[in-house]
C-alpha cells in the first residue's frame, strides 16, 4: 500500500474538563463502550496545558504551519470554571509564539453561559460554539439533565447571551434525530442566526447501527436532504449548514472539509485532560480502548502520533477504504464516511459506512441541486456559476 | 450493504418532499455559498504544497480562512 507523506496536524482539541453538567444519552464520552473518563482528571492542569502548547508551537515550526486551531472542549468545558481556564489560555499563548496565527474556540451545552464567561472569551479571542438538537421537543429527547430535566430552556439562554456578541459566535451544533422534522429543527437553529449551523449523524457502528424505521430506505439522507431544501429556500438567513456547503465545495474540487466527509486526511489531534493524546476520541463510541495511543505531550511529540499504526489511515487516503468504496464515484465527496461508522467486529474498518446510502442520497440530491441552479454538470465537479 | 448504484437518484424517489423545479434558476443561498467555495478554491490553488486537511466535527471553524 503506498505511503503518503503524513499531513501535519493543524487543529488541536484540549480537553479541558472531563465531566458534564447535563447527561446527553448519545455522548460518545460518557455513554460509551469506552468509560476512560472515569480515570482521567475532572480538568485540565496548567502543566498540562502548557506542555500540550510547547507540543503545538514544535509541531508547527516543524512543518512551518502559518497557523494552528486550538478547540477547547470535554466534557463540558465551562466546568473549569473562569479563572482556571484563563489560567490554562495564559499557558497557550506563553508557549504558542505570538507570530503563529493561533485561533481558539470552544464547543460548550451553552447552560453555564455568562456576561462573565463572555467577558473571558473577549479578552483571549475565543468564538463558542453551542451544542442544542433544535426546539424543547427535539432538544430534550437526548439532552437531559442528570436528574432528567430539561436543558434546553439554559441552553437557549446562553445562546441569546451570545448572540449579544455575535463576534464570538461561532455557529450551533444539532445531532439528527429522524424523529424531528428536519425543517422545523432547521428553522428553530437558523432564527438564532448563528454564522453557522452543522448536523452530526448519530454515533453508529455495524455492530451497534442507527435506528430506523425502514432498513431499505436512506432515512438520514431524506432528512439532511430536506435541510438542504429549506436552507436554500430561506433567503433572509445568511448561514452556512457545514455538512451541506462541504458537499457543494467537495463537489467542486476543494479538497479541505469537516473531517466526517471527503479523503482529506483528519488534521486534528486530541489532548486529554492528563495529557495524553488521542487521534480519533470519537472511536469511544466503538469501543473500549479503540482511540488510545498510548502517547503522551510530555514524553512524545506529535509526530509520533501522526507515525502510530492507529492513525495510518492518515496516510493512506482511498486505499484505506472499503473496495466498494474506493471504486465509487463519489469518494471524493463522501470519503468513505466519518471513521468511526464503518467499524464492525468483523472487518474493522474495511467497510462503507453504516451511512452509505444516505450519504450516497444527499450527495446526488445536493448535486442535481447545483446542476439545476446552474453550477455545472451533475455527474462531474460542479462549478460555482 | 446495497450497491452504491442501486440507489435511486432524488429524481425517482417517490419519497422525496420537493420535486425539483422545471428550469433553471439561481439561488440567493448558492450565490452566497459560492462565493465562499470560490474562497476556498482560491486558497487552495494558491498554497498547493499544503495539506488541506479536514476539519474536527466538533469544530465550526473552517481551517480555511473565511
Amino acid at each position: 500500500m503506498p505511503r503518503e507523506a503524513a499531513a501535519p496536524f493543524t487543529s488541536y482539541v484540549l480537553k479541558v474538563a472531563n465531566r458534564c453538567n447535563i447527561d446527553c444519552d448519545y455522548c460518545y464520552v460518557f455513554r460509551s463502550a469506552d468509560q476512560a473518563w472515569r480515570n482521567l482528571p475532572a480538568r485540565m492542569d496548567v502543566v498540562v496545558a502548557r506542555a500540550a502548547a510547547r507540543r503545538i508551537a514544535e509541531h508547527a515550526s516543524r512543518h512551518a504551519l502559518p497557523a494552528v486551531h486550538v478547540v477547547l472542549h470535554g466534557g463540558e468545558p465551562l466546568l473549569a470554571g473562569p479563572r482556571h481556564l484563563a489560567r490554562l489560555l495564559d499557558a497557550v499563548r506563553e508557549e504558542i509564539p505570538h507570530t503563529l496565527t493561533t485561533r481558539l474556540e470552544l464547543q460548550t451545552n451553552g447552560t453555564l453561559l455568562s456576561e462573565a464567561w463572555l467577558d473571558l472569551f473577549e479578552r483571549y479571542e475565543v468564538t463558542v460554539g453551542v451544542s442544542i438538537d433544535g426546539p424543547p421537543s427535539a432538544n430534550d429527547r437526548h439532552r437531559l439533565t442528570h436528574s432528567a430535566r430539561s436543558s434546553t430552556a439554559s441552553a437557549v439562554r446562553g445562546i441569546r447571551l451570545l448572540r449579544t456578541r455575535p463576534h464570538l459566535f461561532a455557529g450551533l451544533l444539532a445531532v439528527v434525530d429522524l424523529a424531528n422534522d428536519p425543517v422545523e429543527v432547521h428553522d428553530y437553529l437558523a432564527a438564532f442566526e448563528p454564522p453557522s449551523i452543522d448536523f452530526g449523524l448519530p454515533h453508529a457502528t455495524y455492530d451497534a447501527p442507527p435506528p430506523r424505521g425502514n432498513p431499505d430506505v436512506p432515512e438520514y439522507g431524506l432528512w439532511l436532504s430536506r435541510v438542504y431544501d429549506t436552507w436554500l429556500s430561506r433567503p433572509g438567513h445568511r448561514h452556512s449548514v457545514r455538512m451541506l456547503e462541504d458537499i457543494v465545495a467537495l463537489s467542486s474540487g476543494v479538497r479541505g472539509s469537516v473531517e466526517t466527509l471527503g479523503l482529506a486526511p483528519p488534521a486534528t489531534v486530541v489532548i486529554e485532560s492528563d495529557g495524553t493524546i488521542e487521534g480519533v476520541d470519537t472511536l469511544r463510541s466503538v469501543g473500549e480502548g479503540a482511540s488510545w495511543l498510548g502517547l503522551d505531550v510530555f514524553q512524545h511529540s506529535f509526530d509520533s502520533a501522526s507515525d502510530h499504526p492507529k492513525l495510518q489511515h492518515r496516510l493512506h487516503g482511498r486505499e484505506a477504504l472499503a473496495e466498494q468504496c474506493q471504486s465509487c464515484s463519489l469518494v471524493e465527496v463522501c470519503g468513505g464516511g466519518y471513521l468511526p461508522h464503518r467499524f464492525s467486529t468483523a472487518n474493522g474498518y474495511r467497510n462503507p459506512s453504516v451511512y452509505c446510502a444516505d450519504l450516497e442520497y444527499l450527495i446526488r440530491h445536493v448535486r442535481a441541486s447545483l446542476h439545476h441552479h446552474g453550477w455545472g454538470s451533475e455527474q462531474t465537479t460542479a462549478t460555482p456559476p | 450493504m446495497t450497491s452504491p448504484t442501486s440507489v435511486p437518484t432524488p429524481r425517482d424517489i417517490a419519497l422525496s418532499t420537493r420535486s425539483i423545479p422545471d428550469s433553471t434558476t439561481r439561488n440567493a443561498v448558492l450565490d452566497q455559498v459560492a462565493e465562499r467555495v470560490r474562497r476556498r478554491l482560491t486558497t487552495e490553488q494558491d498554497t498547493p504544497d499544503r495539506f488541506h486537511a479536514g476539519t474536527h466535527a466538533a469544530s465550526l471553524t473552517w481551517s480555511c480562512p473565511a
